[in-house]
């Protein structure tokens, strides 16, 4: 391009290319104006104007690729200025490249009258021979054929003729910028810039987001609108709206007039032109006035519709302090227009270092630009989250290097955090949760329905209910207690760490539950007043931290309390233990001594009230019945659902109720733990009791059928099978009561003693407890499901109560047989009176000893099965997971007669 | 309520020591010497019923029957401060006075002329109870009341009342006590074997013994060595009095002690004896659960003297442990004494030791603990008692007195008798120790 000074066929072809008219003239004028373009093309070249894209060399093609709109373009690009970079044809292929991005700019603006038409011809690209990448896409051609035309062109052209060449540019540098050059040289060419005064004013009304004279915003197209709504809009039909009218508030201020930018519409013929750099001072101008927009929206969405909208408490907040901020901005704006106007009066053209220019506007503003950026950043913020995670945003926003970004950031938390922390107030002071917008991270659960019959309130009898909620409802605390709040973490404020969060859960949780399950409205009154000393806010941080711990203990602490002291919790899981899990030795024995008779018979011949008399009497010959009446009332008898044929044993439950707010510790599926383990517990009571009249049986027939020195053999093993029996069913119990129970009741009561934490680390460790006792008792293996410890349990005790009934028949056998020989003996004596024949005699005696032979097989089997499950019970105990089981198969032999009897049958 | 118990206690010795042990369950529930309750026992979980009936009154009287051929003993509780605690209806005292003279068939045979009122008594105090559980007679079995009358009432209560139990605390003489003490104890155990449920042995031997060593007091009193057998018998009650899962029945306890009808000799052993229990003994430092449970196997606080061979083991064993006590200190005891191997047992079945916790609010929380086991060394106990009755049969010595009694005036057929019965019984306890007692007959 350096080649200046002799004209070549060639140029004088490109012009004629580019301009075609011009070779309607003749000769010696055309060539006269092929000299005078392609002179003023050089001129242009040659004056080494400040690029308007400053890129590196390196940035530029990606540039040039990002302008292309597919990618199939830019594939073809990169090959194409790969070979170019490689090649030779072009010396400095950057700068043409630079050159053709600046003409694609231009056009993307759409801002054809940015460029003057004569820098088309500047465009290399007509000769095409000099291969330079062929762009697809709108070409600087295509602007000049779009608005003007031909002919427009032409008569601009006439007006470069008109003009007088430029200074030539030899003349001296330093005397005037290159700016003031091009300004001067635009001037003599009839385009005056614009004058700035007007543009200032347009700006001024830019910045409040007004549109300006000359200078507008430029809408996007709103894509989200209903295209028929639209039309119809368009249409003037009034009813074209039918949502609109009825208020919703779809379009949400950003969308409704999305600003993409601006359009400058001033009639640069007429009224000047608007060199490059002051539209991209208007641009970065107008950005603030875009923000203004969308704040002002913003405000104006969510204030004007009120606290019933979805906006919420912060957002009202924000929008506060975004008002406050934009009085400030408004103020400055105030004092900017009469500074522009002082400037208008004193002089058109402003003197230099007074006065207002779009440059020094640009400059005063630029802080509150940074602001108005970050408040749009929040805005932006607010209408994606919402409540807590709204705060939680911008919190983020704080951690921010810059200073004056991280203060301004802070002032708007500080406002923001206000309902926040009210909220946050309330909630731990009072347990209130109040959150009309759902703001909090504590949230009602809808699904709550506080008066939900609970399953307990079905069955049992209505006097014993009337202590209970009126309506007869047993209302389940447990599932209030874990249900009525949950947790948000979404809209945990970032300054607030989980952990924390979950302690002010904790603590609303509590004085709500204080307050509405509990009763005990006063003690939160109180402690909501003693506490109301100072407000929380975001920047005492440490204050909040101190004072929520402050809360948190004193309402957990007053909870457990509550449930300690008022609630008695510990004479319940006292009494449950007791009762439920038979440690009142006395009280049990006598139930069992009274219900005995009764449970063995099917399960269809009993009736409740026979039960609750059992119990009734069992507890009143008990040190039970010094037991407070409080425990001593929930106590109850109840018959399981049974299947035919099943035997009262099946289905005999003791039963303990406990209401509201008991019950969420002790809940239902804590009271089905208690069950199952009453159930088992009660069977072993059941086996050993069987077992002790056994023993007595088998101890006695020494004494009674000495007579009988035939059977001493029988009843010796009898004894000997019945003692291992009890000693299995010994160690057993022994094994649940101590190992079991008692050590983890231990525990608890370490817990209990200590009180730590809230309500739920104390259902917590009552959960701990109970299925600690239920999973040794019942021997369940891996994870809680494997009971085939506690099936060979079963099988064991059932092969004894078996056995019981087998040594019972041996017993009356014994005695029939003593009976027998008595008279035998006295028939022999001669004073028998019985006349029965000897057949007769022989008879019976066979049928009895074959009587006596099906005795003893059954013996054996019960004795061989119940030696068999034990054995097999302490093999599989001896590698069970739970080293407490693991004991019980050691306990049960000290002596290893298990593992020997194994070895044994083994070698068999 | 039931479970009640009715104590007998017969002769010097079964009086003295009854003395000391209803002194001790009245501290225990809180009952003073005249039977009022004091204020601070009421609703502590006990079972005072078990031990002692209320009268109209409220006061509380021991279901106790006192008897006793000669007058200074009871003479002696009727002077003492608890006078007032029992029923004066159920006390006997011979009006004649004289005594049994120390000898078996003497007290047998007072007992055969006392049998009515001696009845009418037991029979008024079995009615008034709810349901009775059994009788435990308390006595010495060296001298003559104790040993003969206490064996008529034990062949008595048997007959009469077949369903209920008979535990007998019964004092085995130290060698020198009488000269006929081997005649008496003899004749005396074949009751023991025959008409008694369980016999709890307590040897003077071992109590003299444990006095010196464990409480140094050389030569002790009746009064310390009674309070020594007292201090047993509360412990060996405590989980009839103070019910808590399990054991709380007297036929439970034995049940799982016994289990064959005749190897029904138990053995004790108690730690620590300390100043509460016994006057004028020496405290004993503060002890762990461990080291409870671990004396407790340890012969030398047996109060029984047997001699153990390699062989002996034992057939059941129960550890009733008091005081302040944590479950898994138990727990980690048992492990301990376990891998120790610090028991043996019989080979013929499983056995271990069991353990029954008691919470026993006592003033002091100190861990205290008594044993109860079946063990096969008892053996050697009977046959020492064999070997001494031997020596004197031999020599026919001191002969006379019994032959005087109807029983033996027809010949001594009774001794021989009671000799094969011990005799029997040392043989079964010898079995034990070995796998073929399965068998056994």
């Amino acid at each position: 391009m350096s080649r200046s000074g002799r004209p070549v066929p060639p140029i004088e072809t490109l012009v004629y290319s580019v301009l075609p008219g011009l070779s309607k003239l003749p000769d010696s004028a055309r060539q006269e104006r092929v000299d005078e373009v392609v002179e003023f093309c050089e001129e242009i070249l040659q004056s080494r104007l400040p690029s308007s894209l400053p890129l590196g060399a390196s940035a530029l093609p990606d540039t040039a690729r990002r302008l292309l709109s597919s990618s199939d373009d830019a594939l073809r690009f990169n090959s194409l200025w790969g070979t170019l970079e490689r090649g030779r044809t072009l010396s400095v292929p950057h700068k043409h490249l630079q050159f053709l991005v600046a003409l694609s700019k231009g056009n993307d603006t759409r801002d054809s009258s940015a460029f003057p038409p004569t820098a088309s011809t500047s465009r290399p690209r007509g000769g095409g021979g000099l291969g330079t990448p062929s762009r697809p896409g709108p070409s600087t051609a295509s602007i000049l054929a779009e608005g003007n035309g031909p002919s427009n062109l032409s008569s601009k052209l006439k007006s470069i003729d008109i003009g007088s060449p430029p200074d030539s540019p030899t003349s001296g540098p330093g005397a005037k910028s290159k700016a003031a050059l091009l300004r001067e040289w635009r001037t003599a060419r009839g385009r005056a810039p614009f004058p700035e005064s007007l543009l200032l004013r347009d700006t001024l009304y830019l910045l409040q987001g007004i549109d300006g004279r000359f200078v507008r915003f430029a809408l996007a197209p709103a894509p989200e609108r209903n295209p028929y709504l639209t039309e119809k809009g368009r249409a003037g039909d009034g009813a074209g709206f039918p949502l609109g009218a009825a208020g919703t508030e779809l379009p949400p201020a950003g969308v409704e007039d999305e600003v993409m930018g601006i359009d400058i519409v001033a009639d640069e013929a007429k009224d000047g032109y608007i060199s490059l750099p002051t539209r991209s001072v208007l641009v970065q101008l107008s950005e603030m006035g875009v923000l203004y927009r969308r704040i002002t929206g913003f405000i104006k969405a969510h204030q004007a519709d009120g606290p019933s909208a979805k906006s919420g408490m912060v957002v009202q907040s924000l929008c506060h302090f975004l008002h406050h901020e934009l009085s400030e901005y408004h103020r400055m704006l105030a004092v900017l227009e009469s500074q522009m106007s002082l400037t208008n009066v004193e002089s058109a053209a402003p003197a230099e270092g007074s006065g207002l220019t779009l440059l020094r506007l640009g400059l005063w503003t630029e802080d509150m630009k940074l602001k108005l950026r970050l408040m749009e950043m929040v805005v932006d913020d607010a209408t994606k989250a919402h409540g807590g995670a709204l705060v939680s945003k911008i919190h983020t926003r704080t951690k921010h290097g810059d200073p004056f970004a991280r203060h301004f950031m802070d002032q708007i938390l500080e406002e923001v955090s206000k309902p926040f922390f009210l909220a946050l107030q309330r909630w731990i002071l009072s347990g209130e949760l109040h959150d009309p917008f759902n703001e909090f991270f504590v949230q009602l659960n809808t699904e709550v329905d506080s008066d939900q019959p609970s399953p307990y309130g079905a069955s049992g009898d209505a006097g014993f209910e009337e202590g209970f909620d009126i309506g007869g409802n047993v209302s389940d605390s447990h599932h209030i207690w874990e249900k009525k709040y949950v947790f948000v973490k979404a809209m945990v404020p970032g300054f607030i760490s989980e952990d924390f969060a979950k302690k002010i859960f904790s603590t609303g949780r509590s004085l709500n539950f204080i307050r509405y399950n509990c009763y005990d409205n006063d003690w939160v009154a109180t402690q909501a007043s003693l506490a109301n000393s100072g407000a929380l806010k975001y920047s005492d941080l440490t204050g909040l931290e101190r004072s929520i711990d402050d809360a948190y203990s004193s309402a957990s602490k007053r909870l457990l309390e509550i449930f300690f002291e008022k609630y008695k919790l510990l004479d319940h899981l006292r009494a449950l233990k007791a009762y439920l899990m038979l440690g009142a030795g006395d009280f049990a024995e006598l139930l069992m001594e009274a219900l005995a008779p009764r449970l063995s018979k099917p399960a269809i011949s009993l009736y409740r009230h026979h039960l609750t008399s059992d119990l009734e009497s069992a507890i009143r010959g008990s040190n039970a019945q010094f037991d407070s009446p409080d425990v001593l009332r929930r106590l109850d008898a109840r018959i399981l659902e049974y299947q035919h044929g099943e035997l009262g044993w099946d289905c005999f439950a003791l039963e303990y109720k406990v209401e509201a707010p008991l019950n969420a510790v002790l809940d239902a599926g804590a009271m089905d733990a208690y069950d199952r383990l009453f159930h088992h517990l009660w069977r072993l009571k059941r086996v050993e009791t069987a077992l002790t009249q056994g023993w007595m049986r088998v101890t006695s027939a020494s004494r009674a059928f000495e007579s009988l020195p035939s059977l001493d053999n029988d009843w010796h093993h009898c004894r000997i099978v019945q003692a291992e029996m009890v000693h299995f069913l010994r160690q057993l119990q022994a094994f649940c009561q101590l190992e079991v129970i008692e050590c983890s009741w231990q525990s608890l009561m370490e817990y209990t003693d200590k009180r730590e934490g809230d309500l739920d680390s104390l259902i917590a460790a009552h959960r701990m407890y109970l299925d600690r006792v239920v999973r040794k008792i019942l021997l369940l293996g891996h994870r809680g499901r494997d009971d085939a410890l506690l099936l060979l349990v079963r099988e064991g005790l059932d092969n004894i109560l078996k056995f019981r009934n087998a040594t019972e028949d041996l017993y009356a056998w014994s005695l029939g047989e003593a009976t027998r020989l008595d008279r035998a003996r006295d028939a022999e004596r001669g004073i028998a009176n019985d006349e029965s024949t000897a057949e007769a005699e022989t008879a019976a005696i066979a049928a009895s000893l074959a009587q006596l032979d099906g005795i003893r097989e059954r013996i054996r089997v019960c004795a061989t099965g119940f030696q068999d499950s034990v054995t097999t019970m302490c093999k599989e105990a001896g590698g069970h997971a739970d080293l407490d089981v693991r004991f019980l198969a050691i306990r049960i032999a000290f002596n290893g007669h298990y593992a020997l009897r194994r070895g044994a049958s083994k070698k068999k | 309520m039931g479970r009640e118990i009715i104590s007998l206690q017969a002769g010097q010795a079964g009086n003295q020591i009854g003395q000391q042990f209803w002194q001790k369950l009245c501290a225990e529930h809180g009952i003073s010497p005249n039977g009022m309750l004091e204020d601070w026992a009421e609703n502590q979980g006990d079972r005072k019923d078990v031990f002692f009936y209320q009268a109209d009154d409220e006061h509380y009287i021991p279901r106790a029957i006192l008897i006793d051929l000669e007058p200074r003993v009871i003479n002696n509780i009727l002077a003492s401060p608890f006078k007032g605690l029992y029923n004066p209806e159920n006390i006997y005292v011979s009006p004649h006075g004289g005594g049994a003279g120390n000898n078996w068939a003497q007290g047998y045979s007072a007992g055969e002329k006392v049998y009515d009122d001696l009845m009418e008594m037991i029979d008024r105090e079995a009615d008034g109870s709810d349901s009775l559980e059994g009788f435990m007679l308390l006595h010495s079995i060296a001298g003559g009341t104790g040993s003969g009358l206490g064996s008529f009432l034990l062949e008595r209560l048997n007959d009469r009342f077949p369903k209920k139990l008979i535990q007998t605390y019964s004092v085995f003489p130290e060698s020198s006590d009488v000269v006929v003490q081997p005649y008496n104890s003899l004749l005396a155990m074949k009751r023991l074997v025959n008409n008694a449920d369980s016999v709890v042995v307590l040897d003077n031997a071992a109590l003299t013994r444990i006095a010196a060593d464990r409480l140094h007091v050389q030569d002790p009193s009746f009064v310390q060595t009674n309070q020594l057998v007292s201090t047993v018998m509360a412990a060996s009650t405590t989980t009839l009095r103070y019910p808590s899962y399990m054991n709380n029945d007297l036929v439970g306890i034995i049940a799982s002690l016994i289990p064959t009808p005749r190897c029904h000799f138990l053995m004790t052993s108690y730690t620590p004896f300390t100043g509460d229990e016994i006057d004028h003994a020496k405290s004993i430092r503060k002890t762990t659960t461990l080291d409870v449970m671990r004396r407790l196997l340890q012969p030398k606080n047996r109060l029984v003297s047997t001699t153990s061979t390699r062989s002996s083991c034992y057939i059941s064993c129960l550890n009733i442990i008091s005081g302040d006590v944590d479950p898994t200190d138990v727990h980690k005891s048992l492990l301990r004494i376990r891998e120790r191997q610090l028991a043996n047992f019989i080979p013929w079945g499983p056995a271990s030791i069991q353990v029954a916790l008691t919470k026993r609010k006592t003033t002091q929380n100190r861990v205290s603990g008594i044993m109860m086991a079946n063990h096969t060394s008892m053996a050697s106990l009977f046959k020492r008692m064999i070997d001494q009755y031997d020596r004197l049969r031999k020599r026919n010595a001191f002969l006379e007195q019994y032959k005087k009694e109807d029983m033996f005036a027809n010949g001594l057929e009774e001794f021989d008798d009671s000799r094969r019965v011990v005799a029997e019984l040392a043989d079964e306890y010898r079995a034990c120790e070995s796998e073929g007692y399965i068998n056994y007959s």
